[in-house]
């Protein structure tokens, strides 16, 4: 067995990105030059490479960074590959970084262009390609991107934004949670992870427009329907100081927030159903 | 004993007398009813810290929020950027039109009401997010020779950052501002290197003073989320205690602060001004993000080495960014061609997450307008540190 074990860890340091891809190590653009040898950032190493933006990378799953810098004349070039837990916590990122679904002829993966910055997500990696030079190299990031895209492993569906029905939806307002920070960047229900997120379950959210007012709609499906339950009973115990209860019944909560609207929080099965920012209460409840 | 056991036996908790003074003012902490997050209603327990040692201490003539309180200037130019090229002539004429607004003075008068030639003179800059986002150098150029006309050798400037690698990739090197120390607080070792000295202490812990600190009882350093161990913690922060010290550079050698910020939110609150100084004149800062956040921006401001120096406060908005700060993201980046300047760091903050906000409406992005974000502000008010009071702030445009 230990011998199994042995030869197990081999292959991983042989392959460090042992889902079939290249090994990112030794990854190379032709034209390019290295600007220096790649650097590494395993879990929280991270923190050492973004100090104030690692922990949205942590809490949605965050397992390896490799970083490259390239050169090719006065062209300098960074290339960020993320290796997620998984494709939904790729997404997680893309989406939270302002990604949109845009393909192209040029580059057909998910990506979304800009003037000095390229993001793009396929499978379990998340990628970002900056002109390091600021001098808008639109067509040296196409050419690097295109390079990467090969290398990339095959993309996968995030099933769980099906969750979110699509009428009324705000385009590029979704979202994928996954724990406290994602949570508040959306609303405040109270302190620390009110919600019980992390670890156990996934967070969709989106904003949607009806009758002039944006309102806020996010879905969580958890294990069980005790752990569903938990959740709102969690977030009544910490519940916000600026909050205050309008109603409780069982699996339910309604909320009067900081600014006069109303969040509702609904338990159906193992699905938990928040609608915040509500301008008024649901009829149901203010009966 | 385990290597950090050794390395700060004597540093990782401040001095005996000063142990005694702080423990002498907690209670009184509590009579001055300071502080709390969400403080109208009852909140969630605080970490209870040394802020009222820092209050306790008489003010100077120089002390926050300065002679200017609740005053802004914002100044806007749109010929500042030409492309992705920042046009130092112009931000020059922005920065000395907005300190004749704000003082009231001719240029040449303005210096006299902050320094005198035998100061020296601090400018925080932000590199983060370098090259798109950090700090213009051009700025710092007006600044310079502002400082310079008024009588001030280069000698007697320094650029500064906590930490030292951030400096130069934001442009800031030797070469490019000849006469000027470029200085960082603080190292963090890279792969493959070690941290810690022969003797086993932190190659920076020199640069902090073991007699000027910021408490928060009970938040430690250790097991911090986010941070792989320790070890990875102490490299980065110094000391692991719940003892955060002033650096050096501040406490000893610096007479004033001219504190340079970009226009940058960070989650649903901004990371200009306050945050720019807090986070950066004290060492052991990852300890203090979920328990404290912003009211470090508040109790740091408050400790007399950064409250009776800090005399002037920029927010280089040349290109701002309304989404995914405090790092760059330039989907998120704009042309903003603005300054603001202050003596009242809090009302900056206060100006700034007010147009930084109503950005974000505009473009769409989900905003959490929950007044925890802004807590800090009203407290540096209660405080007397500044105002936040948007009925109180005075807000001069100069446009060209």
């Amino acid at each position: 067995m230990r011998w199994l074990i042995l030869i197990a860890g081999c292959l991983l340091v042989a392959h460090p990105l042992f889902g079939g891809e290249v090994g990112w190590g030794e990854w190379q653009v032709p034209g390019w030059s290295p600007g220096g040898a790649p650097r590494l950032y395993r879990g929280a190493e991270l923190y050492g490479y973004i100090d104030g933006g690692a922990e949205l990378f942590l809490e949605l799953g965050f397992v390896e960074l490799f970083v490259h810098e390239l050169q090719r004349g006065p062209a300098r070039v960074s290339v960020e590959l993320y290796r997620m837990l998984d494709a939904t916590a790729a997404r997680g990122v893309y989406l939270a970084k302002g990604g949109s679904e845009h393909r192209s002829h040029e580059l057909p993966t998910r990506h979304t262009p800009g003037r000095l910055q390229l993001t793009m997500q396929q499978g379990h990696l998340f990628v970002v390609i900056t002109d390091e030079e600021g001098g808008g190299k639109v067509a040296a990031l196409t050419a690097v991107a295109r390079a990467v895209i090969p290398a990339l492993p095959a993309d996968e569906p995030v099933t769980i934004l099906d969750l979110l029905p699509a009428a009324g939806k705000v385009p590029g307002s979704e979202r994928i949670l996954r724990g406290p920070l994602g949570l508040q960047s959306l609303l405040t229900l109270g302190e620390g992870d009110v919600l019980r997120l992390a670890g156990r379950a996934t967070a969709v959210a989106a904003d949607y427009e009806a009758g002039g007012a944006r309102t806020g709609l996010l879905i969580v499906e958890y294990e069980s329907d005790g752990e569903a339950m938990a959740a709102v009973d969690n977030a009544q115990a910490h519940l916000d100081p600026y909050s205050t209860v309008v109603a409780r019944r069982p699996g339910q909560l309604l909320l009067k927030q900081h600014d006069e609207k109303f969040a509702e929080l609904e338990v159906s099965g193992r699905r938990l159903t928040v609608r915040y920012r509500l301008p008024t209460p649901p009829v149901a409840q203010a009966r | 004993m385990k290597p950090q056991d050794h390395a700060f036996p004597d540093f990782s908790r401040p001095n005996r007398r000063a142990v005694l003074r702080t423990m002498g003012l907690a209670a009184s902490s509590l009579a001055l009813g300071v502080p709390s997050s969400g403080q109208e209603k009852s909140a969630p327990a605080r970490p209870e810290t040394n802020v009222a040692d820092f209050l306790a201490v008489p003010r100077g003539p120089h002390a926050l929020p300065g002679p200017f309180p609740g005053r802004v200037v914002q100044v806007t130019d749109r010929r500042c950027l030409v492309g992705d090229r920042v046009q130092g002539r112009v931000v020059a004429e922005m920065f000395e039109q907005g300190l004749a607004r704000l003082t009231g003075r001719p240029t040449k008068d303005s210096f006299k009401l902050f320094f005198t030639p035998t100061d020296v003179v601090g400018i925080k800059i932000n590199p983060v997010g370098a090259p798109l986002l950090s700090t213009r150098v051009e700025l710092v150029d007006a600044v310079i020779s502002w400082l310079e006309r008024g009588g001030l050798p280069r000698e007697r400037m320094v650029i500064w950052d906590r930490f030292a690698p951030g400096l130069e990739e934001a442009g800031f090197t030797p070469a490019r501002f000849p006469g000027v120390a470029i200085e960082g607080m603080q190292t963090m070792a890279g792969p493959g290197q070690s941290f810690r000295r022969a003797d086993g202490s932190h190659l920076s812990l020199d640069q902090f003073d073991p007699e000027h600190f910021y408490v928060a009882k009970g938040v430690e350093g250790k097991g911090v989320r986010g941070y792989r161990d320790d070890e990875y913690y102490l490299n980065q922060h110094v000391v692991n205690g719940e003892v955060s010290y002033f650096g050096k550079l501040i406490t000893q050698r610096l007479t004033k602060i001219i504190n340079l910020a970009v226009f940058k939110n960070t989650g649903n609150g901004v990371s200009m001004a306050t945050k720019n100084i807090a986070y950066a004149a004290i060492c052991n800062t990852g300890r203090l993000h979920v328990p404290l956040f912003f009211d470090v921006c508040t109790e740091v401001l408050a400790a007399p080495v950064v409250r009776e120096k800090l005399v002037l406060s920029v927010i280089d908005g040349i290109r701002g960014q309304y989404e995914d700060g405090p790092g760059k993201n330039e989907k998120y980046m704009y042309p903003y061609h603005t300054l603001y300047l202050a003596t009242d760091p809090f009302a900056l903050d206060t100006v700034g997450h007010h147009h930084l906000l109503a950005k974000r409406k505009a473009m769409g992005v989900q905003v959490n307008e929950h007044p925890r974000f802004t807590d800090y502000l009203r407290y540096a008010e209660r405080l007397g540190l500044g105002v936040a009071d948007p009925r109180q702030i005075q807000l001069l445009r100069v446009q060209a």
